[in-house]
């Protein structure tokens, strides 16, 4: 840690996850916050997401391997050093259980809590969850909490993390029903089930496939669906890729309102498809099939022989595309977005190759599946749900595990001088949200411009969309903290480096 | 004079005060004593104080019958199974005790207080907040997490401890205390006899805090002045955190190793892991131990362990997978 140049900020921190242990490390290397305030009914560090109601399952993995899950952007191998530390087996390229990322998280914070200890400035931990935020006349902030009581501080930080799962349409109105389980996570529900439950998961991402995997270990049986019915690819590795296969000038450079963008982007994705296949053809990366169970397994065996090439984009390419994506307006990203949404989520999010060994050699088994076609319905029936498949087969199921993803954090607007702190699952078209400009601030359109008030990570995904959520805080914390404590202005973002200065250079 | 407490057998008692006869408490009462004064006599000890009883009047009989102080406590909440263990060694020793089926349902945050006496005076071994959790019918202490003494729960419970301790006028000896503290007050549910408890192993405990209970108690009799002064010192701060894991192997026929032994030694605080004799059917596998200086750590790391231990993965083969392939180490 260096330049302890003391400030007057006095700092209030909402949410005490990965991304606010990554604000709060980058905060004190820029500077001294004159106090800093956390509220979080979680320990700091640990947080919800990896905490142990969520993280503690041996099956679950992160969602990225070692080597670019790093709260300091500076310090990449930061996670897989811990690892080594300690002893985990873990190398840069592999996919380690969630529980030591949040070991790790807890161990960084209680270091970066020591240096703000010994500058005099400890790190207040208020217990309770913020609900809104409201401007004062005095330039300053105040933060309402959910027990009555309230703070107020000179600079806000939005530093929340991901804990509504969405629930889908189809089973909204049996929201009340015990066995209709919101998500995921925790995984004790679903393993404490009755012997043998047959269990229906409605999803086919990550979490999804956490829950197929939990209850497949348990001993029971599983049917996944999505209206997608896609699952999505797998990679062997999501490193940082010792050379930068993308054009950035010419990515930042794409005009979004032009009428051949589309056709602009896949020309361009080609291109660093193309340059970063090393020899290996498109056709031999790529699996094009539409049995889930074939295309699994080819996939697999692709990914295993490291054809995969196309993975080594992945870093560089969330980075490219929230840099690329960041300056659009509102209008412009619900224009675009959804129709990348299949793309991106297959190939950025796709599955490590042991996760996906696990669902093959359980789908091949028998014990989980994966419907080729969507539910037309689904209704409880006495202890059980009756679903009923677009193409007319009737399955019971003992349990339905609504696992299609959580809601982003989102901030509506109250009134003039206000906002609430809400998330996707709750927000609709009916609310008008804060937004959020390029340099991470919120701005409730008051004439005195954009508040001081900044949203990294989760919290910033209505204009960084492009989850690695815990790469992309570690990158807003170097982005904001100039910001918070020295009021210097945001660089122009397409000439900061994504990830490590010096990789990029190279 | 030696004041050992044990509990009374809660099960039989109860049934003679539904049945409100007196012939049956009469008998109940006579046949825990005697119960009880057969252990207290293959021990070597010489008077008993019973407690637990589970009802004032049963307190008061047995006051009456033995001319010593009872102290009438709620009916035996208790996971401990003490006065079995009693009847079936000697009270002299503690055991890591298997959970009764009377235990009826917590109802707040349970702690463990460990307490050492010499010549009526009391020192604080350790404050522990105990994890119970309801399985297959029944309530089993899965984890003990101290706390550190200057926190007013920690104090409150000292407080009651001392209370307690010298409304039975226990002399000398070391005793653990369980208690259920919550907004309206603290409850005793149980003065358990644990001169040396082997559910909480010394060496970790010494880690942590400099000392055990154990040590106090060898303290309290082979240097009874040093005793006296640590007993009447304010109770000092908590640098560490202990916390003791007890791991169940819930499936013992899938059981195929010991693979969480790779785990646990990884985990932030892991100090030790104790291997338990089993008995036949015993479920109760291991203890483990974590000190660490951030309470957070230890008690996510215990956390931890029970998701291992509750996913079976803590017994898979070695070479089997824990959520990667840790066997590459």
């Amino acid at each position: 840690m260096t330049n302890p140049a003391a400030t007057a900020t006095e700092l209030v921190v909402i949410g005490g996850g990965p991304s606010a242990v990554a604000a709060l490390h980058a905060l004190l290397e820029e500077g001294t916050p004159k106090s800093i305030t956390v509220v979080d009914p979680n320990e700091i560090g640990i947080g919800f997401v990896f905490g142990p109601r969520c993280a503690g399952d041996p099956a679950l993995l992160c969602n990225s391997s070692a080597g670019v899950t790093y709260l300091d952007e500076h310090y990449p191998d930061e996670f897989a050093d811990f690892c080594a530390s300690r002893g985990w087996p873990v190398g840069k390229d592999d996919y380690a259980p969630r529980f030591i990322f949040g070991q790790f998280c807890r161990d960084k914070y209680l270091r970066v809590e020591q240096v703000a200890k010994g500058r005099g400035v400890p790190i207040v931990q208020v217990r309770a969850r913020a609900s809104k935020i409201e401007c004062l006349d005095s330039g300053r902030y105040r933060v309402h909490l959910d027990d009555g009581s309230s703070l107020v501080g000179s600079d806000v930080l939005l530093a929340p993390g991901i804990e509504e799962p969405s629930l889908p349409a189809i089973v909204a109105e049996y929201k009340d029903n015990p066995r209709l389980f919101r998500g995921t996570y925790p995984v004790d529900r679903l393993r404490d089930l009755p012997g043998r439950s047959h269990v229906l998961i409605i999803g086919l991402r990550s979490s999804a496939l956490d829950a197929s995997q939990v209850l497949s270990s348990a001993g029971h049986t599983s049917v996944m669906t999505s209206p997608s019915g896609r699952l999505s690819a797998v990679r062997d590795r999501l490193r940082i890729a010792p050379k930068f296969h993308f054009d950035r000038d010419r990515w930042l450079a794409l005009d979004a309102s032009s009428a051949d963008f589309e056709g602009q982007i896949f020309e361009l994705l080609t291109e660093s498809i193309q340059a970063a296949a090393e020899g290996v053809p498109m056709s031999e990366q790529v699996v094009v099939s539409t049995d889930v169970l074939s295309r699994l397994r080819a996939e697999l065996e692709v990914a295993e022989t490291g054809k995969s090439k196309w993975s080594d984009l992945g870093y560089h390419g969330i980075g490219i595309i929230n840099d690329m994506v960041g300056p659009w307006d509102a209008a412009t990203r619900a224009r675009l977005l959804p129709k990348a949404y299949g793309l991106l989520t297959r190939y950025v999010n796709a599955l490590p190759v042991l996760i996906a060994k696990r669902l093959l050699a359980t789908l091949e088994a028998g014990i989980s599946k994966v419907s080729p076609v969507f539910l037309e319905s689904v209704q409880p029936r006495g202890e059980k749900w009756e679903a009923v498949w677009a193409d007319g087969r009737r399955e019971s199921f003992d349990a339905v595990v609504a696992a299609s993803g959580y809601g982003f954090p989102r901030f509506p607007i109250v009134d003039a001088t206000s906002f609430a702190l809400s998330n996707g699952s709750r927000v609709g078209p009916q609310h008008k949200l804060a937004v959020i400009t390029e340099s991470l601030r919120l701005d409730l359109g008051r004439a005195s411009g954009p508040e001081r008030i900044w949203a990294i990570g989760p919290a910033s995904n209505q204009r960084f969309p492009m989850a690695h959520i815990i790469y992309l805080a570690a990158r807003h914390s170097r982005w904001i903290a100039p910001q918070i404590l020295h009021a210097k202005p945001l660089p122009d973002v397409s000439r900061v480096p994504i990830g490590p200065a010096a990789e990029f250079a190279a | 004079m030696i004041a050992l407490v044990i509990s009374a057998e809660g099960g039989a008692v109860q049934q003679a005060f539904l049945e409100e006869s007196p012939e049956a408490l009469a008998l109940s009462v006579d046949w825990a004593l005697d119960r009880s004064a057969q252990a207290l006599a293959n021990a070597g000890a010489s008077l008993i104080v019973p407690a637990s009883p589970g009802a004032v009047a049963y307190a008061s009989a047995l006051a009456a019958r033995t001319g010593t102080p009872t102290l009438s406590v709620p009916a035996s909440r208790s996971p401990w199974a003490s006065l079995r263990s009693a009847a079936r060694e000697s009270v002299s020793l503690a055991y890591v005790h298997e959970p009764v089926d009377t235990v009826s349902a917590p109802g707040g945050a349970r702690y463990s207080v460990d307490m050492v006496t010499r010549d009526g005076a009391h020192a604080c071994a350790g404050v522990y907040e105990l994890r119970i959790d309801a399985r297959g019918g029944r309530h089993l202490l899965r984890h003990r997490l101290s706390l550190p003494l200057e926190d007013a729960t920690a104090s409150a419970l000292v407080e009651q401890a001392r209370r307690v301790l010298a409304q039975l006028r226990v002399e000398t000896g070391a005793t653990t205390l369980e208690m259920e503290h919550g907004a309206t007050g603290t409850d005793l549910l149980d003065v358990l006899p644990t001169p040396a408890f082997l559910a909480m192993p010394a060496d970790a405990s010494f880690a942590a805090f400099g000392h055990s209970h154990q040590h106090l108690y060898a303290e309290a009799v082979l240097r009874p002045r040093d005793f006296a002064r640590r007993a009447t010192r304010p109770l000092t701060p908590g640098r560490t955190t202990l916390g003791v894991g007890y791991v169940r192997n819930w499936h013992p026929q899938d059981a195929r190793g010991w693979a969480g032994l790779r785990l646990v030694r990884r985990l932030t605080g892991f100090h030790s892991i104790t291997l338990l004799q089993r008995e036949p059917g015993d479920e109760l596998a291991a203890v483990v131990s974590f000190v660490h200086p951030d309470r957070a750590s230890v008690a996510y790391s215990l956390a931890i362990l029970h998701e291992h231990e509750d996913s079976n993965a803590f017994f898979a083969q070695d070479d089997e997978l824990i959520g990667f392939a840790i066997a590459a180490s």
